[in-house]
């Protein structure tokens, strides 16, 4: 009895482990005899339909290859991304970010691009920005071709203007005509704040310290601008429309409830957002029927931050043929402007921008791609994400009103400089 | 003795009661939430049922991602884990209370 | 019907069978049993455990390359406040929710082990927290202890009592928070355990108790927790490790500009925090042995109490 018992279990294990090496490994193979699967890993479910219409027109131009549209949420991306760079076992094709850019290409993960670019016949990488080019790039070597570009701008709630008699805001607006008119729309006992200003860099205190003139980080990157007056100057204003005006809601206010969340129920007259949120604000009822973008109001000059993602390939992939093609596919004026119709985000190849403007006709996209003439590229180093949060722990009680940005700006210089000089 | 037992019962029965009640609540927020819009489900002060339960809320949750990948996924997991798990845990059981062999507390010690 | 297979082979005929010939056997087949699980343990517990430890003394960059560094991430995290702050919130947490859900646990374990009607449904509706997903739990309990959309602060309002309770925002009050949400989640999964022991108990020893005149609070000290006590202590071990684990609903209830974050951040929140989202998974790993000395320490302290205070020793 025991050894049947035996046997049996036995048996049940091998088995069991048979199959799941099976499904392990079948699961790519349901493309058919001969057909290469090559998989792009994205993080923006927003932005996947668009993905997924690229893949599609670049299938149907090459038959024999599969693509294969992964979504990651942001939070789990880079994890996984880098568990499968140790592990040789990256996707493909997958999108780089300029936080992570100096990470990934002096760690020898992705694949250089240049060639590829410079021998192509259907495009070239004199049809991106310069910069964006310059930032996926190391010494000769391109690692990342520019997929889009993004801007800030100052979304309004036009009934609650209406409302309140407050002309729309536009391009003459200064610091001073937003915080009047935030101060005339701010309703706190309808819990109606008159502007979202959040702890936030990108869309936040970042495009106020290049309107005052100051920086963020040096341009070799040593130096924090928390050493300036003007940077502080510039996030002590940013800080105040809460702390002192009262025409933002408190930090508490927002650890519970995004500055999305208050401006989708009619809880915030204006709000900062980025070009990529454009298709949050066309798919939610409320603010597809209510509201609207402007350009960001000027402090001592114009200025937005703008960041621009890239495709990029990994250094390990087996498929490295097909994957060469899909990225050079995905840099076409023909992709680009899939990308745009369906509204994904403001191509990076020139002239393709009206597409995306065209997708969201009913808003005032103009404005995005207007203000990259004063575009200041997001600030990034090879560690950005340990300096954003000593700057982020450092402001957090600033925003609360328990201290001043000149107070903590020292611990901020020596907190980001540490790390900066521990990058080298 | 009767009326006491039951009121003893009846004592026991609406402390479980308040027990489950408080227990259960999350999951019926959960449940009821999920039928509301967003301006429902952002009403000071909040609002308990929607007013129409939005099936379509449902729906575009179940569009966003590839659920019916995931539940096979995850059926896949636990039947393999039940099956694996039960039989090795078993195992070891049996031969650590029924059987003696050199090693054998240091391995439970050491397992634990 | 096993057991007589494995002492006495057929094959051999009686007397050419030694002591120490069976003893082989008996020690080859328990061998065989355990295995699966030792195999399973080294591999996925024991390694990594001491990978853990060998990264501890290193200082990890990007993709691996690693340079020794002897005791300095140990040196830096003892210097390091938010490490004691962290190490603070998370005894704590265990320090406060442990002991209030074993005690709410056994309360309702003891209710439930009467003969009452309806005892299944009772039991299956005090287990559904248990089998929600952490992640899932945390988005509902964040939801109701939102100050201004959240049930808890509208039904505290109905009650009469207006103040806003500020649950994940204020610093005094998030702890707390998440003590609750702990509780909740455990309470109906000890219970269940605690049920079991309790009905294991011999119905004679409390008419003999009834009999002697003993009333319902003398029997529980005296027969119910006595002999209950290898459950507790099975429940009280579980729950102290778990408990000094806590994660997820932090992690799920508190963002990252959430100014009350310090005051609940745990030692498996600053492991996470340092080694994925902030790279620096050497000084990353030295918090995490660090957490596994602590527990190993603790559970220690708990074997020996138990060693030594145990009444009487139920036979198997």
């Amino acid at each position: 009895m025991l050894k049947n018992w035996k046997k049996v279990s036995l048996a049940t294990v091998l088995l069991s482990g048979l199959v799941l090496g099976a499904c392990g490994n079948g699961s790519d193979g349901e493309a058919g005899s001969g057909d290469v699967t090559i998989t792009y890993s994205i993080w923006d479910k927003i932005q996947q339909p668009g993905m997924e219409a690229i893949a599609e027109a670049f299938e149907a131009d090459n038959p024999g290859i599969d693509v294969k549209v992964e979504v990651t949420p942001w939070d789990q991306y880079w994890t996984k991304l880098e568990a499968g760079a140790k592990g040789d076992s990256m996707p493909d094709v997958f999108w780089m970010h300029s936080n992570e850019i100096a990470k990934y290409a002096t760690g020898g993960v992705l694949m250089d691009l240049s060639e590829t670019y410079a021998n192509s016949e259907v495009t070239s990488l004199d049809h991106f920005p310069e910069e964006l080019v310059e930032l996926y790039s190391a010494d000769e070597a391109v690692y990342g071709i520019p997929k889009d570009y993004d801007t800030i701008g100052l979304w309004y709630n036009k009934t609650l203007f209406d409302a309140a008699g407050v002309a729309y805001p536009d391009e003459t607006w200064t610091w001073d005509t937003m915080l009047e008119a935030a101060q005339k729309l701010n309703d706190p006992d309808n819990g109606v704040y008159g502007i979202l200003a959040p702890l936030n860099r990108q869309e936040g205190y970042h495009n106020f310290i290049f309107q005052n003139g100051g920086y963020v980080l040096s341009d070799d990157k040593t130096e924090s601008g928390f050493r300036l007056d003007e940077t502080i100057e510039a996030v002590q204003w940013y800080a105040d429309l809460s702390v002192k005006h009262g025409v933002s809601p408190t930090q508490s206010q927002f650890a519970e409830n995004t500055n999305l969340s208050f401006f989708q129920s009619g809880r915030g007259a204006m709000g900062f957002f980025g070009s990529w949120m454009t298709g949050e604000m066309a798919n939610n009822d409320y603010t597809a029927a209510n509201a609207d973008v402007a350009p960001l109001p000027k402090g001592k000059q114009a200025a937005t931050v703008f960041n621009g993602l890239a495709n990029s390939v990994a250094a390990s992939t087996e498929n490295e043929e097909a994957a060469l093609k899909f990225v050079e596919f995905l840099g076409t004026e023909e992709a680009m402007r899939l990308q745009g119709e369906n509204g994904a985000a403001i191509p990076a190849y020139e002239g393709t921008e009206e597409t995306f403007l065209k997708a969201y006709s009913q808003f005032n996209m103009q404005v995005y791609v207007d203000q990259m003439e004063n575009a200041y590229i997001k600030p990034y180093s090879a560690e950005t994400a340990r300096w954003e949060d000593v700057e982020n722990s450092a402001l957090m009680p600033v925003f609360d009103g328990t201290t001043t940005v000149k107070d903590v700006a020292a611990d901020i210089v020596a907190g980001v400089e540490e790390v900066l000089a521990n990058e080298k | 003795m009767q009326t006491k037992m039951n009121k003893t019962t009846a004592l026991i029965h609406i402390v479980l009661i308040i027990g489950s009640l408080l227990m259960v609540v999350p999951f019926l927020w959960m449940v009821l939430t999920s039928g509301k819009t967003i301006s429902e489900s952002t009403q000071i002060p909040p609002q308990i049922f929607p007013e129409v339960f939005q099936i379509e809320n449902y729906k575009a949750v179940w569009n966003s991602l590839p659920f019916v990948s995931f539940y096979i996924n995850t059926g896949l997991m636990i039947v393999f884990r039940v099956l694996t798990s039960t039989l090795f845990s078993a195992m070891a059981a049996f031969a650590v209370a029924k059987l003696d062999f050199p090693g054998k507390n240091t391995v439970f010690s050491a397992s634990s | 019907m096993m057991k007589s297979d494995v002492a006495i082979p057929k094959e051999k005929t009686v007397g050419t069978v030694t002591p120490a010939q069976r003893k082989r056997k008996m020690a080859l087949w328990g061998w065989f049993f355990i295995a699966p699980t030792l195999i399973g343990l080294l591999i996925l517990n024991v390694i990594p455990l001491f990978q853990s430890l060998y990264m501890s003394f290193q200082s990890v960059s990007t993709f691996g390359t690693s340079t020794f560094v002897g005791l300095d991430n140990y040196l830096k995290m003892l210097q390091d406040p938010e490490f004691w702050q962290s190490l603070k919130n998370t005894f704590f947490y265990a320090g406060i929710q442990v002991p209030i859900t074993i005690i709410l646990s056994l309360f309702f374990a003891v209710l439930m082990n009467t003969k009452i009607k309806a005892v299944g449904l009772y039991r299956t509706i005090f287990f559904l927290p248990m089998i929600a997903a952490p992640a899932a739990v945390a988005m509902v309990w964040r939801w109701l202890f939102n100050s201004e959309y959240g049930l808890l602060n509208a039904v505290l309002d109905k009650l009469g009592y207006s103040g806003n309770i500020l649950w994940i925002t204020d610093p005094e009050v998030a702890i707390w928070s998440i003590i609750i949400v702990g509780i909740w989640t455990n309470v109906g999964y000890n219970m269940i355990l605690l049920l079991a022991g309790l009905k294991e108990i011999p119905k004679e020893y409390y008419e003999a108790a009834v009999v002697d005149g003993a009333g319902p609070l003398k029997q529980f000290f005296s027969i119910t927790l006595p002999l209950l006590s290898p459950q507790l202590f099975f429940v009280s071990v579980t729950s102290v490790i778990g408990a000094l684990q806590v994660f997820d609903i932090i992690f799920m209830m508190f963002d990252r500009t959430n100014l009350a974050l310090k005051s609940t951040q745990s030692l498996v929140y600053m492991f996470f925090n340092e080694s994925f989202v902030l790279n620096d998974k050497g000084y990353g790993s030295a918090i995490a042995i660090s957490l596994v000395l602590i527990i190993m320490a603790i559970t220690g302290i708990q074997l020996l109490a138990q060693k030594n205070g145990s009444p009487t020793t139920r036979s198997e």
